[in-house]
């Protein structure tokens, strides 16, 4: 089952979305950069734009046309929207000599995303397992994510640090939406080839014009994708990958990375699948309140690894590698999937530019590891 | 009784009473103060132990398993936190949530002789052990503790140590680094006294906990006398936020030691204790 959309009835979907209470947000630019923020119509989001990303390199340039979706993924990914930095957990009031203890309310907050990419739903998928997959799980996660809506947005011009391709997650989403879409053009206008993902999607779908696409669009749709596949410069060999690095925690690679990372944690900021928290108790003046919150934290902090008086990863070359092998490797082990879906990301906003997709190819021919 | 995410938000306990072990260590033991019952634990479990607006902290339950006491904490004086908790007089609250992690292999004792190694703050987690095992494993073969601290003063449940020790079978080892004029046990390392514990206890299955340092000493001690490492289980110790999993915070390689331990066998992570930082 798939449909069309014109530009127009794209943006009624927005409006249906905001009349089911839905809190609706897309790529925007903001501070020079594309983020997902909150909009009310799609004229705000970043239209007429392309990213050009590199090694520590993000700029937006002007594109020829006015497409909606022509540029990848921006700086933030779905986890501020679903897993956000800072968040309570519970909550205690004093209670005579003792203290009650309160769930920290839901949000109730309904996000619809409009745009998001592949990539970035496998990331999903990661943190669905992660955080709900197991003995105990994240309500608050939990919540949010049931309460999601998400229009992802196939990718068919990859970025330069992009490598879903080799990572099996994109360009192309075929799971983890309620509404999928190919943003075409056609005619010196624009497409929106889409298809259901969920009866959820198909029945917001229902409330908006649109119209049954014909084979040739869908083909269409089709090509675009794999052309995007095909045209990805960059790859990561993933066979072998989990047990090479597994092996080699005391290659000579991993001092000379450490030279070049000032352990910003930058990387595992911007990171969509890095779920590491840290907890923060705080106590209001009187004493007569205290909040249990959770917040991001990094491996790269010395924090994180603090034991008996010292850091256990005190070298940047240990966090580093506490980085990258769980993130490739025991990833695998622990959750049955590597933990990068090929975003970029961490390429982009490194500020020193470390690439894992050279740095291991470089690692794995260096026959003194 | 309890759901899922309720275990993960913290009960408050009451601090029924204190005892002070060293001069940096203290025991309390805690019963609910929110009306519900107390909950039960296998040797070796954790609990985050808290107090509101401080933060709360991972500890082993070190009470004999079928207290009537409900539970114990034995904590050393180690920061803010800890500080927190043992500063906490008789009537006061503290939080606990639990129990985590796996426990001692106790069901493989049964025909088996067995020895305890433990080294400073280690014997809290292996108490409870040392009581289901000496106590009441009627199976058993003979029971070796193997126990080293820094002075004499430094050692903990003096008490129990004698007790355990007029068992029938049970033999216990104790070892300093720093001795008193009074002290009449042994001197040095753990790993000094395994010649002598190994006299009584053959073959033995090994419970063992103590700083990274002297598992690493003491396992590879215990390998080249010929102890297979399938036979040799450790408790871990590493940063922890949740305990159950979901802070990343205590990861061992692919390990989390919150839900893949804290008891682990020895060959499954001799390697990355071996290894620098990991
Ligand atoms: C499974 C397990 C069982 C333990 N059992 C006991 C026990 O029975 N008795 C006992 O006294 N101690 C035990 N510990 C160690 C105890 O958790 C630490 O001493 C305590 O966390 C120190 O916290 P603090 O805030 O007082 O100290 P600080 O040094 O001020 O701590 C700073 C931060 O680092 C973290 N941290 C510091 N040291 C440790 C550590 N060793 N382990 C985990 N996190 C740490 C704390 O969470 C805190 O946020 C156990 C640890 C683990 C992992
Ligand atoms: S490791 Fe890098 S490329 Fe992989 S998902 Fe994370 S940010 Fe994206
Ligand atoms: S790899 Fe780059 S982004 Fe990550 S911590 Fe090091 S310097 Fe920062
Ligand atoms: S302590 Fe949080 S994951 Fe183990």
């Amino acid at each position: 089952m798939s449909f069309v959309l014109k530009r127009s009835e794209l943006d009624q979907l927005v409006t249906v979305l905001r009349e089911d209470g839905y809190q609706v947000y897309g790529p925007v630019v903001v501070d020079r950069a594309i983020r997902y923020r909150r909009i009310d119509s799609i004229d705000e989001l970043a239209i007429g734009v392309r990213d050009v990303q590199g090694p520590g390199r993000y700029s937006l340039v002007e594109r020829a046309d006015d497409a909606i979706f022509g540029h990848t993924v921006g700086v933030t990914s779905l986890k501020d929207l679903f897993f956000p930095p800072r968040r309570a957990v519970w909550t205690a009031a004093r209670d005579g000599d003792s203290y009650r203890f309160e769930p920290a309310a839901p949000t109730g907050a309904r996000v619809a995303v409009i745009g998001a990419r592949s990539c970035e739903l496998a990331a999903m998928s990661i943190h669905d397992t992660v955080l709900l997959g197991g003995e105990y799980v994240d309500a608050d996660y939990e919540a949010r994510r049931k309460a999601g809506f998400i229009v992802s947005i196939d990718c068919t011009e990859p970025g330069e640090v992009c490598f879903c391709a080799s990572m099996g997650t994109g360009p192309g989403a075929d799971g983890g939406f309620d509404l999928a879409m190919t943003e075409l053009r056609v005619d010196g206008g624009w497409e929106y080839v889409g298809r259901y993902g969920t009866q959820r999607g198909e029945a917001i779908l229902e409330r908006v014009e649109h119209r049954v696409p014909d084979q040739i669009e869908i083909g269409q749709a089709r090509s675009a994708v794999s052309a995007a596949a095909g045209a990805m410069g960059r790859e990561l060999t993933v066979t072998g990958l989990p047990e090479f690095l597994a092996s080699h925690r005391q290659h000579p690679s991993w001092a000379d990375i450490a030279d070049r990372c000032l352990a910003c944690g930058n990387c595992t900021q911007a990171c969509p699948t890095c779920f590491c928290v840290s907890t923060i108790d705080t106590s209001s003046l009187d004493g007569a309140t205290m909040t249990h919150d959770v917040r991001w934290d990094s491996c790269f902090s010395l924090d994180f690894s603090f034991m008996g008086g010292r850091p256990q990863r005190a070298s940047i070359d240990a966090r580093y590698r506490q980085w990258l092998t769980h993130k490739l490797s025991g990833w695998v082990e622990q959750f049955g999937s590597s933990g990068c879906v090929g975003c970029g990301r961490c390429i982009t906003w490194c500020p020193v530019g470390i690439d894992f997709t050279a740095e291991i190819p470089r690692m794995m021919e260096r026959i003194d590891g | 009784m309890d759901d899922q995410a309720s275990t993960l938000i913290p009960r408050p306990f009451e601090v029924v009473a204190k005892r002070r072990e060293t001069h940096d260590v203290t025991t309390l033991m805690v019963e609910p103060s929110d009306g519900r019952s107390c909950f039960g634990f296998e040797p070796a479990q954790m609990g985050m132990i808290g107090v509101p607006g401080v933060g709360e902290v991972p500890i082993s339950f070190s009470n004999h398993p079928d207290t009537s006491r409900c539970l114990s904490v034995t904590i050393r004086n180690a920061g803010a936190v800890t500080a927190a908790i043992t500063g906490t007089e008789v009537g006061g609250v503290i939080t606990v949530r639990g129990p985590y992690g796996t426990s001692w292999p106790i069901d493989l004792v049964a025909g088996r002789d067995v020895l305890f190694v433990a080294g400073g703050l280690g014997l809290a987690p292996l108490r409870s052990a040392v009581f289901a095992v000496a106590e009441e494993s009627a199976e058993r073969g003979s029971v070796g503790i193997v126990y080293g601290a820094k002075t004499p003063e430094d050692m903990l449940f003096k008490g129990d140590l004698e007790i355990w020790g007029e068992y029938d079978d049970v033999d216990v080892h104790l070892t300093v680094d720093a001795p008193t004029e009074e002290w009449t046990g042994g001197v040095g390392l753990v790993t000094a006294l395994f010649e002598e514990a190994l006299d009584s206890v053959r073959t033995p299955l090994v419970m063992m906990c103590g700083p990274d340092l002297m598992m690493i000493n003491a396992g590879r001690d215990l390998v080249a006398r010929d102890i297979d490492p399938s036979d040799i289980w450790v408790t871990l110790e590493r940063n922890m936020k949740c305990a159950v999993g979901l802070c990343g915070h205590c990861q061992l390689g692919p390990l989390f030691v919150c839900k893949d331990g804290p008891v682990l066998r020895y060959d499954r992570v001799a390697d990355l204790l071996e290894m620098r930082e990991v």
